[in-house]
């Protein structure tokens, strides 16, 4: 009785309600998407969320422990360590998101052509692709930073640019099987021309694993943030960043070992709920996957 | 055969060269006086001039090039600030990096390896949620941060281990594998955790397999199929994988030496970085792009030779 | 289906080769002894790796730790600051115009080579520091315009000017000697394998882990050497430079962080060396270097460089205090001069200001400069650096600057101030005991590292003149000068003294530290 609608769904609606059943079947996943929001919430909000400036120092009160005025202490300049935790993760939610959708704007076309038309060009990008993946991220950023200065951005840029390899070869190999489906092979037969099979009948089957891989890409990024950020070659005090607060508090390791494990656990969590978040959405959104 | 080989081999070669010419090109682009490298303290112009002129630093980048790569295929890959010989240095520090990488592929293997399997065998069962979610953990933990924890509770609070350093395996063993034990721990974890995850799903797909079920039609036990036909292929699945993780191991192992205090490679390539040194930062990213490639060389190789189909097709990679 | 169930087990064996290959290679590395407990060896963990170990292009203060143990000099200095000779036989004598001086060399002393050390050899070397191409010793002791031998066992250098400093440079890198037979065989690549006169003689280095020195057999004073050998082990990061300590894996180390202070204090089976460091540490402003060192100077423009009282304005809302508090937990010496107060030079009478909010803004409003005052401040990348300059950001903001910390790698940063690319600099200097070699070159209009683009007439000839007089109380009263003009211009806002701590196992005697900072362990024990 329950499948007799007023309005018949479309079958990519059927299919997404589908989904989203399966979604909320878990609770793993429900629970990192909680979680991811509530980080960007807080990360976009910050202003509003944070109970100090996180850049109010106060040099009576340095490395003090938890009280109801600092609820997670002050660190070695007297700072609220709960309102620059919050005001971190703005970093970490930028690098984050600015690196993958960089390197999915860039990866992907690039996967696309060279699985589609194979060949001289294909050789190319593999080419290409081998001499990036030569440079390690590190390698990659601490030359950056050295050329063009150390900074938030520069550090994203080369998050960017070291995870394309990966979504290259991934965006690549989904081209290379769907190329072979019926539809396109159909779309082929009746003369569409290149842009469109590949926007309108390739690319669109693609998504589900883009955004499966663009969330599995996030943590990578938001940890290699903190990395660069520890080595003093991404985000520079005296701006929060999680990486930033966890290279203050080395000298600190053990005269006040909170103040490394605070952030510490702010990167494990958020990185971990976005990891949660992609395997919950692989398996809902790839039936390919037996799980 | 060898066409495929040579194949193989000219565009690793195309690949070494491009990563030549960046390094190079890379070098030249950093800001700050290359002579300063050699001039710490104190600076005197007219000292610094003499440095520029002794190393030809004022030539055209062409001209350096040529000369660099012409004694660089000799083996002679010059003299950094210090008098001493690039060459020497590297090959001095390569070896501990070595060891720290191939401990941590251990550490990575043995645990990764048969929680993969475990997890796959007991699919949906509690054990497969537990390796699950370790696996996960392991990749959501920054691994410096580990291994500043690390330090904190087994060197400085307990004292069960060295907070860093290096002793050679040939005079002390023993020193030598407390020295590198939490080293290759932290830069394993993340590598245990990718390998679990990969030996998991691959155990799946090759269990779902045909002729496994074909195998357990016929009548063999659960752990000859495990045993002999899923765990063979898996393990290829997953060399793949190691050949993949090895720009994150290199990059790990930078952070990792730091951390520690170990003179490895790793660091060897941020610090000529920092110090501005052209000629040693030239010869370490040069050597490590070529390791990073023959590596992947050798792989991808035993890869294809396992697997024709993707020799002819070009198939899909992993 | 044959093929692949070969292909695991193959796997697994390349898998643990390579896991051996790889041990055994790590054997093939590094080289004598690592550990202090077999045979007397001292290790000594350095926070930086020095450059060339040849004396006459060395620069960096941790080679001249390292210089100490293999490497003796004319003179040397006493626990007390001053000069006494080492390979000197006595003190220099000056003629009456002062421009020669004799110096008598001591007699039955060898190289760590065997070959014998006289006055032919002496010679050799102060030639070679004098016009060796990119000498790092030729402005120390520029004056000398030839050396002679004047016996077997005497030198006279001639001097075109008189110039007081020359002793204390004989006493450091410019006075070393090395072996003539070492010099003829490497030439320029001397450093490869350095003999000097020395406790120690060089063995080996391996760059940026480690460098290691044995006793050696031709010392004139062997019988006073208790060790067998020192190994210098590169450890820049602070902390684990200390838990290496701690954990007992070096005995000595250079330069303890003040984080890692209050444990090292605690553990009763170290101790802490210290003295108060000759040089200093403070802010360099840049007035006048608008195209580099050497070029005419030319007001560059920022408000600091534009008018004193903004400088001044800038010193006194500044706390020397609370930086030493918060910064380095109390653990160095607040300063306004370029010598502390253990130096001879010091001039005690000249008060250091206390912070004054209202007086600095006092200040700006009769400078006519409107707040938000924006400062450029180029700062270093580690640690404690960053407190700094967040600290002085936060001070400095509520008298009306805006600062704007620029946190720049040394090499880099030494090179934007040396071309005039800054506004202002938190760098120091690791200090000389004539405070001529704290001040001459940064302020003096001929200076050859007067990045700060600033001179005036009055100081290059106070600094003249203190270069020529001979008596301390002459120079006493034109350094005292010096410093009131400094404190008026401020051109460099000085603000501390660190203060060197080196930690030291219970287990080991005989190491100290002088004012210079340097470790000195060449008649070090382990007990």
């Amino acid at each position: 009785m329950s499948y007799v609608e007023a309005q018949p769904l479309s079958p990519r609606a059927r299919r997404r309600r589908v989904m989203r059943r399966r979604f909320l079947r878990r609770p793993a996943a429900v629970g990192s998407l909680v979680v991811v929001v509530s980080f960007v919430l807080a990360a976009v909000f910050a202003r509003w969320v944070a109970p100090h400036p996180p850049g109010a120092t106060d040099f009576d009160a340095i490395l003090a422990g938890p009280s109801r005025e600092h609820l997670l202490g002050t660190d070695e300049l007297g700072r609220d360590t709960l309102s620059r935790i919050i005001w971190g993760a703005r970093a970490s939610i930028q690098a984050g998101f600015f690196a993958t959708m960089l390197a999915m704007a860039v990866a992907v076309p690039i996967g696309l052509v060279g699985g589609y038309y194979r060949g001289k060009v294909d050789t190319v990008i593999a080419r290409i692709t081998d001499v990036l993946l030569a440079f390690p991220f590190l390698i990659l950023a601490v030359g950056l930073a050295a050329i063009l200065g150390p900074s938030l951005l520069n550090a994203t840029l080369a998050l960017g640019i070291a995870a394309v390899p990966p979504l290259i070869r991934i965006s690549r190999g989904e081209t290379l099987e769907l190329r072979e489906e019926d539809y396109v092979r159909a779309a082929v037969a009746n003369g569409a021309n290149d842009g469109v099979i590949l926007g309108r009948h390739i690319l669109p089957n693609m998504t589900s694993t883009l955004i499966v891989q663009a969330t599995l890409t996030i943590p990578a990024a938001i940890i290699g943030e903190a990395v660069l950020s520890f080595l003093g070659l991404g985000v520079q005090p005296p701006t929060p960043s999680w990486g930033v607060m966890l290279n203050a508090a080395q000298p600190y390791l053990s005269e006040a070992p909170q103040l490394a494990v605070y952030p510490g656990l702010a990167i494990v969590l958020a990185a971990l709920a976005f990891n949660l978040l992609g395997d919950g959405l692989r398996d809902v959104l790839d039936p390919k996957t037996e799980r | 055969m060898a066409v495929f080989i040579g194949r193989k081999v000219g565009a690793a070669l195309i690949v070494v060269f491009l990563a030549s010419v960046i390094v190079f090109a890379g070098a030249r682009a950093l800001p700050g006086d290359p002579a300063l490298a050699y001039a710490a303290e104190d600076r005197d112009p007219e000292v610094l001039a003499e440095i520029r002129d002794k190393y030809g630093l004022d030539d055209p980048v062409p001209v350096q090039y040529v000369r660099w790569v012409g004694l660089a295929l000799q083996g002679d890959l010059g003299t950094d600030s210090r008098g001493i010989p690039v060459a020497e240095t590297i090959v001095t520090r390569i070896p501990l990096t070595l060891e720290l990488a191939t401990l941590a592929l251990l550490i990575g293997a043995l645990v990764g390896i048969p929680a993969g399997v475990i997890a796959a065998v007991r699919r949906g069962k509690a054990s497969d949620y537990a390796a699950t979610t370790v696996a996960l953990l392991g990749l959501s933990v920054p691994h410096f941060w580990l291994g500043l924890l690390m330090i904190i509770v087994f060197a400085v609070n307990l004292g069960w281990l060295p907070a860093g350093g290096y002793v050679p395996f040939r005079e002390d063993p023993i020193g030598n594998l407390e020295h590198m034990l939490m080293p290759a721990i932290v830069l394993g974890t993340g590598l245990s955790a990718v390998l679990m995850r990969q030996m998991r799903s691959a155990m799946l797909t090759s269990l779902g397999a045909d002729y496994v079920r074909t195998a357990r039609a016929k009548g063999l036990s659960e752990r000859a199929v495990v045993g002999k036909h899923a765990l063979r292929n898996s393990l290829i699945t997953v060399t793949t994988v190691i050949g993949l993780q090895l720009g994150a191991l290199i990059s790990g192992a930078v952070i990792t030496e730091q951390i520690f205090g170990i003179a490895g490679f790793g660091r060897l390539t941020v610090d000529s970085i920092a110090q501005r040194d052209y000629a040693l930062l030239q010869g370490v990213v040069l050597v490590a792009a070529v390791g990073y490639v023959v590596v992947n060389l050798l792989v991808d190789l035993s890869y294809s030779l396992i697997n024709p189909r993707i020799r002819v097709a070009g198939g899909r990679s992993a | 289906m044959t093929m692949i169930r070969r292909r695991g087990p193959r796997v697994l064996g390349a898998a643990l080769v390579l896991a051996a290959t790889g041990l055994l290679a790590s054997g093939a590395a590094g080289s004598v002894s690592s550990g202090s407990k077999a045979g007397g060896t001292l290790t000594i963990a350095l926070a930086e790796d020095p450059d060339a170990l040849d004396p006459t292009l060395a620069r960096t203060f941790v080679g001249r730790m390292v210089f100490l143990h293999m490497c003796e000099k004319l003179y040397d200095l006493n626990a007390k600051l001053q000069i006494v000779p080492q390979l000197a036989a006595g003190m220099p004598t000056l003629s009456p115009d002062k421009q020669t001086m004799t110096i008598k060399i001591r007699r039955g002393v060898r190289f760590n080579d065997g070959t014998p050390m006289n006055a032919e050899a002496v010679k050799l070397s102060l030639d070679r520091h004098r016009t060796l191409p990119r000498s790092a010793r030729a402005s120390e002791i520029s004056p000398v315009t030839a050396v002679q031998v004047a016996g077997p066992y005497t030198v006279r250098l001639s001097l075109n000017a008189r110039y007081s400093p020359l002793t204390a440079q004989l006493a450091d890198r410019a006075g070393m000697i090395m072996s003539p037979k070492q010099i003829s065989a490497l030439g320029d690549r001397f450093a490869s394998n350095p003999v000097c006169v020395g406790a120690f003689r060089f063995v080996s280095r391996t760059a940026g882990d480690r460098i290691v020195l044995e006793k050696s057999p031709f010392y004139y004073a062997k019988n006073k050497v208790k060790l067998n050998g020192i190994t210098f082990r590169i450890i820049t990061d602070t902390s684990a430079r200390a838990a290496n300590l701690r954990s007992h894996d070096v005995d000595v180390i250079d330069r303890i962080a003040s984080t890692d202070l209050p444990a090292i204090q605690r553990d009763k089976s170290l101790r802490v060396i210290k003295s108060t460091s000759i040089g200093y540490q403070g802010i360099s402003i840049n007035v006048g270097n608008r195209s580099g060192i050497g070029k005419p100077f030319d007001n560059v423009g920022t408000p600091l460089a534009s008018k004193q009282f903004i400088r001044q304005a800038f010193e006194a809302s500044l706390d020397r205090k609370v930086i030493n508090r918060v910064v380095f937990g109390g653990t160095v010496v607040p300063g306004c001069l370029p010598v502390p107060k253990a130096s001879p030079y010091y001039d005690a009478s000249i008060k250091c200001p206390g912070r004054s909010v209202a007086r600095a803004r006092d200040l700006l409003r009769k400078a006519g400069a409107t707040p938000p005052v924006v400062v450029k401040l180029m700062i270093g990348t580690d640690q404690v650096q960053a407190r700094l300059g967040q600290v002085i950001q936060s001070m400095a903001g509520e008298a009306g600057f805006k600062v704007e910390l620029q946190p720049t790698e040394f090499v880099t940063a030494l090179a934007r101030q040396d071309r005039g690319q800054y506004d202002s600099f938190a760098v120091g200097w690791s200090g000389r005991v004539d405070p001529d070699g704290n001040i001459y070159q940064f302020v003096h209009s001929k200076g050859s590292l007067n990045n700060l683009g600033w001179s005036t007439p009055r100081m290059d000839l106070l600094l003249d003149n203190a270069r020529k007089a001979t008596s301390l109380g002459a120079r006493k009263k034109l350094y005292s000068s010096v410093y009131r003009i400094l404190r008026a211009q401020l051109p460099l806002i000085y603000l501390w003294h660190p203060v060197n701590r080196h930690g030291v196992r219970k287990t080991v005697a005989g190491v100290q530290t002088y004012g210079d900072g340097l470790i000195r362990a060449y008649y070090a024990e382990l007990k």
